[in-house]
């Protein structure tokens, strides 16, 4: 209600959403956008958006953390020619409802609401059906980027495409995504079917998603990962399709417990270890055994299946978990899964669950996209964990795999240069965009960014 | 319905006025950050399907600005209500009474709602029910030597408001004000305190929905209540020690 000069710094600890990096850093939060241009000085900075990154991209680095919450109004809407203006910090839970009003929805979104679409461009996020929909890019028309240096400056594809390339999938090191135009697809439906298919190795299943993928709504799997020769592997494939018929309004505005970094490192100590992962992952294949083939479900729950399943994250509490995600060529597949399975069998970590789905994308820079398997691996975080993830960095860069970077903690600069062809390209390119590197966090620390 | 939010680009004028939009009222919205005030207009006319005009105005300049309140409100009809969420305060407003500080204060906290409620005042004793709210500050309890000039000119408006409420009464005008403790809003950001502070969606749907009762001086969060009586019944050799 009333107004001051200037921002307001309040040290705040802010936590990697794995755990694995803890910073009291100082946060801004402009709620205006004359305080989000006078909010310079010499100190670099980061923008935030809901926080939700493994990896410590949205503070660190001796930066000043920007939160952009309040920067979350829709700026224009064209149903017509399928568009939609928004501010960085609009969550994809609260853009939903509205384009789905009109028949419309964001083909490319992770899997939980609050995560900003500010969030979305920086990582380059994925969503269900990678294989099919893309990555975020896909869905950015264009963008509007603020820089001290350079000011408020809108990109596109026609005006300053490097910039937005460099920007999308740029992990907020170009500067502070204000607002964006993103391109909508029509939805088609108001639920979703998804039927199950139960498969016994890692190999079948990798075949079936990458058949699946092309022609359903989305096809992932969930295999048991706890490291017993007998169970390991088996799992289901869930194959998504969208069912024709009206929107459930209620459905898109049904509650759910938000869980943040600091909420879900709240629990002191871990529930995951290898006696409960094993217990979980027997109970839930007998249960889903037992459960019909084909299964209808709210569009949210579809679209944000990790809004009320948020125990899940809980219960890795402070010590946190580890998520291996790494996109396999699909000719280097088999063997890949093979030395994956021998890997976990022989190091016996406290692997929690493994899921796939099929990818296809164009690699450059520092987005993760490529063609093949995208392969997601949960671990409490351990010594034993920690151990078994340098082994498996070796692998992928063995396998010519690309490690998701926003996942991932603690992946080493080392091995982000052997993996990504185009390193070296994208920390020249940003010298030449920000030579004063204004803009910093753990991540770009820690990668030599 | 229409209802003109003075001051509704952020805090807690922002929340009302997306409580009034998501309760399907039509709204004038002033504010002196043009950016903003087209950016939520967009907003709650996209999200809320209403009517927004949009005026980009610094009451700091004078009351030409009503003028163009006046225009936009005939525009979309007739209006129902003014809702006063604005106001300054200064990091130098510590007794030191510069004249020139006093009486930017003074304008925008005071004579500003002041101004724009006896404006439409005739206009809203026409409609056939219609509400002016202002919003005051726990900081206006009682003196003390910080926020000095901001206070006063809270405390003031109070003052106004209740004498409105007196020669209102018994016609269809209703006059709130509402009383605030802390908020989660920029200007409380940092602030070390263990008292919660207060939503301010909460409060817009808050004042939303008493928006035609006759609810009078409504402290938000209510506990304020018992907190000012409290600050209020310290004997003044205690109070004068008082460091807050």
């Amino acid at each position: 209600m009333t107004a001051r000069p200037g921002v307001r710094g309040v040290p705040t600890l802010l936590v990697s959403f794995d755990g694995g990096v803890r910073e009291r850093t100082v946060c801004h939060r402009p709620d205006r956008y004359r305080l989000l241009e006078s909010d310079v000085d010499s100190r670099a900075r980061i923008a935030r958006g809901g926080g939700y990154s493994y990896a410590a991209a949205s503070f660190g680095g001796g930066s000043v953390t920007v939160e952009m919450q309040r920067f979350n109004r829709i700026l224009g809407f064209d149903p017509a020619r399928r568009t939609i203006e928004v501010e960085a910090g609009m969550t994809l839970g609260e853009l939903l409802p509205v384009t789905a009003r009109a028949g419309l929805w964001l083909a490319v979104q992770p899997g939980y609401p609050t995560i900003t679409v500010g969030g979305c461009i920086a990582a380059n996020v994925h969503g269900k059906n990678p294989f099919r929909d893309g990555t975020f890019r896909s869905c950015v028309a264009d963008l509007t980027l603020f820089h001290p240096d350079h000011g408020f400056r809108r990109l596109s594809e026609t005006e300053g495409a490097s910039a937005l390339e460099l920007t999308c999938g740029g992990y907020g090191l170009t500067g502070i995504v204000v607002a964006a135009t993103l391109r909508l697809e029509p939805l088609g439906g108001g639920r979703v079917s998804v039927k199950r298919h139960a498969i016994g190795t890692l190999s079948e299943a990798a075949r079936m998603v990458q058949d699946l993928a092309g022609k359903s709504l989305f096809a992932y799997t969930w295999h048991d990962a706890t490291p017993r020769p007998r169970t390991f592997g088996r799992g289901y494939v869930y194959e998504g399709t969208l069912d024709p018929g009206g929107l459930d309004a209620g459905d898109l505005a049904a509650p759910y417990r938000v869980v943040t970094a600091a909420g879900r490192a709240r629990l002191p100590f871990s529930l995951w270890n290898t006696a409960s992962a094993r217990l979980f992952a027997s109970a839930y294949w007998h249960l889903e055994r037992h459960r019909p083939e084909v299964t209808s479900s709210g569009l949210f729950d579809a679209i944000f299946p990790f809004a009320r399943r948020s125990a899940y994250f809980r219960l890795f509490g402070r010590p946190g978990l580890v998520e291996y995600q790494v996109i396999v060529p699909f000719d280097r597949t088999e063997s890949f899964l093979a030395k994956l399975g021998r890997l976990i069998l022989s190091a016996s970590p406290p692997s929690v669950l493994l899921s796939m789905k099929a990818f296809a994308g164009e690699p450059g820079r520092l987005r993760f996209e490529a063609d093949g398997i995208c392969l997601t691996l949960n671990l409490e975080r351990s010594a034993t964990t920690l151990d078994l993830l340098a082994r498996l960095d070796e692998l992928s860069i063995e396998t010519a795999a690309l490690p998701n970077i926003i996942k991932d903690s603690r992946l080493p600069a080392r091995v982000v240069r052997a993996c990504y062809p185009e390193y070296e390209r994208f920390r020249r390119e940003l010298a030449v965009f920000d030579p004063p590197r204004r803009f910093r966090s753990d991540l770009s620390e820690r990668l030599g960014l | 319905m229409i209802y003109a939010i003075i001051g509704a680009s952020a805090g807690v004028g922002r929340a009302l006025a997306t409580a009034f939009a998501a309760a399907g009222h039509d709204l004038v919205i002033v504010s002196s950050d043009e950016r903003d005030l087209r950016a939520l207009s967009s907003d709650l006319t996209i999200r809320h399907g209403r009517r927004v005009a949009a005026i980009a105005a610094d009451v700091n300049d004078g009351d030409g600005y009503l003028d163009r309140v006046a225009d936009a409100a005939g525009r979309l009809g007739a209006l129902d209500g003014m809702l006063f969420p604005l106001g300054a305060t200064a990091e130098d407003d510590d007794g030191r009474f510069d004249p020139s500080l006093v009486g930017a204060l003074n304008r925008v906290n005071y004579e500003a709602v002041v101004s724009a409620a006896t404006r439409f005042l005739p206009e809203l004793r026409e409609r056939p029910r219609a509400t002016l709210v202002a919003f005051g500050s726990v900081a206006a309890v009682r003196g003390r030597g910080r926020n000095v000039a901001y206070s006063a000119a809270k405390r003031a408006l109070q003052g106004f408001f209740e004498s409105l409420r007196h020669a209102c009464a018994g016609s269809r005008v209703r006059v709130q004000f509402y009383v605030l403790g802390y908020m989660e809003t920029e200007q409380a950001r940092g602030l070390q305190s263990r008292i919660p502070k207060g939503d301010p969606l909460a409060l817009g749907r808050r004042v939303c929905r008493d928006v035609h009762r006759d609810v009078g001086v409504v402290y938000y969060p209510r506990f304020w209540r018992l907190i000012a009586g409290g600050v209020r019944a310290v004997p003044w050799t205690m109070y004068k020690r008082m460091r807050f």
